[in-house]
């Protein structure tokens, strides 16, 4: 059991100006990871004290991430509820479409962690099927439309030209692109939002993605937040105020289908996506 | 009347927080994020903060780190209204209270509007 908390002291040289952030960031440290992370900083290791909980394997991280996650719309959820019922408040009713758009992504977010459970379980043995990624996105877009409401976000689909349908397991995907998209669209802080469901083709394949017009997050920030999985708060702290447990969801459902997820760029957009194969057999027809 | 600042990332949450403040008679600016938060303090001083440690780009710790190192913004209380787990949040409340003058910590999930507005008018008072 860690007995106080730590906050370490990391020099982060930034240019210095008046009322805007010096040289020097402190590190806040989560009781039971061992690890610490601080947005865009380095991570530094607790030294003394043993940890409170050991996030053994990368399920239980998950689920951790997952649980941390939930309480963010839980919590909108409650506190709307209440709101109607403060003394003197006259509001008739808690907003009902904030508490329906909340209550499907925690949904959602669960729905996606056990589909891509059972995926997890049926790896190597998938069955996939020729999907129409154009169709998807489409459907993606309308289903997160809502909830990009809620943060005042606006959703785009770019499907430039034709693209063979791909393979890859149609729910699975579909949960994929909604658990990514609701992590996004929840976790942005910036007054004008723009997401953006895209497709393009490559050479190594058909990649399809959300995006965003602003440096949404780096291969080695990607890379570091899959390491700190379910072991540090805020895992993807340039762009989650959360955990993120959606796009670790998302990179679940996909490692099944043995693909991953990546960032990427679209156009003049950077964000995360990943490569599917078209289907062959189609290609004949 | 006395002037709130919420530095919370999340806009849902902040429009409950923001109804109950205000219907309490405070006056609310918010942030999303901890360097719009020290902009809007520059311009209007608050008269109290409530933060949640866990934003977006720049945490909450720097923010306190930050905003403590201004003269004029030492006195100001500070509420600390996180999603940090409840664990951490109690182990990391004594040295949030001892090295940025926290005045308390509260698990967001489990505070309510009525008892946010309650500590607000208690950080007020003293």
């Amino acid at each position: 059991m860690i007995s106080r908390a730590t906050l370490i002291r990391i020099s982060c040289p930034t240019s210095v100006s008046f009322r805007s952030f010096s040289h020097t960031s402190f590190l806040f440290l989560p009781v039971d990871s061992g690890v610490i992370l601080g947005p865009g900083k380095g991570i530094g290791v607790l030294d003394g004290g043993a940890a409170q909980f050991k996030v053994k394997d990368s399920t239980a991280a998950l689920l951790r991430s997952i649980a941390e996650q939930l309480t963010a719309p839980l919590t909108i959820i409650s506190r709307e509820a209440e709101l109607a019922r403060l003394p003197g408040m006259f509001i008739d009713s808690p907003d009902a479409d904030t508490i329906h758009a909340q209550a499907t992504a925690a949904l959602t977010l669960v729905e996606s962690y056990l589909l891509g459970l059972q995926l997890s379980e049926a790896q190597g043995q998938l069955a996939l099927e020729p999907v129409s990624i154009s169709s998807l996105l489409v459907d993606v877009a309308h289903e997160l439309q809502a909830f990009a409401k809620q943060y005042s976000a606006r959703l785009d689909v770019r499907i430039a030209g034709k693209y063979e349908p791909v393979m890859a397991h149609q729910a699975g995907l579909r949960a994929a692109l909604l658990a990514m998209g609701y992590a996004l669209l929840e976790g942005y802080s910036r007054r004008e939002k723009l997401l953006t469901l895209a497709v393009h083709r490559t050479p190594h394949g058909i990649v399809t993605g959300l995006y965003g017009h602003f440096e949404m997050v780096t291969s080695e920030q990607w890379r570091r937040a899959l390491q700190l999985r379910g072991r540090a708060s805020q895992s993807f702290g340039s762009i989650c105020k959360g955990s993120g447990a959606g796009l670790f969801i998302a990179e679940t459902i996909l490692m099944a289908m043995e693909t991953r997820l990546r960032v990427g760029r679209h156009q003049n957009m950077q964000g995360l996506a990943t490569t599917l194969q078209p289907s062959q057999q189609l290609r004949f027809v | 009347m006395a002037n709130v600042l919420l530095i919370e990332p999340d806009r849902v949450l902040t429009r409950s927080y923001r109804k109950a403040l205000e219907h309490a008679g405070y006056v609310v600016t918010h942030a999303t994020n901890a360097q719009d938060a020290l902009n809007l303090a520059d311009v209007n001083t608050p008269s109290a903060v409530i933060l949640e440690l866990q934003l977006v780009a720049h945490d909450g710790i720097e923010f306190l780190h930050e905003f403590r190192s201004y003269a004029e913004w030492q006195e100001i209380p500070v509420i600390v209204l996180s999603t940090f787990t409840r664990g951490s949040l109690e182990q990391a409340r004594q040295t949030l209270a001892r090295d940025f003058d926290v005045m308390t910590c509260l698990y967001k999930p489990r505070t309510s509007l009525e008892r946010l507005v309650r500590t607000v008018g208690e950080a007020l008072a003293a």
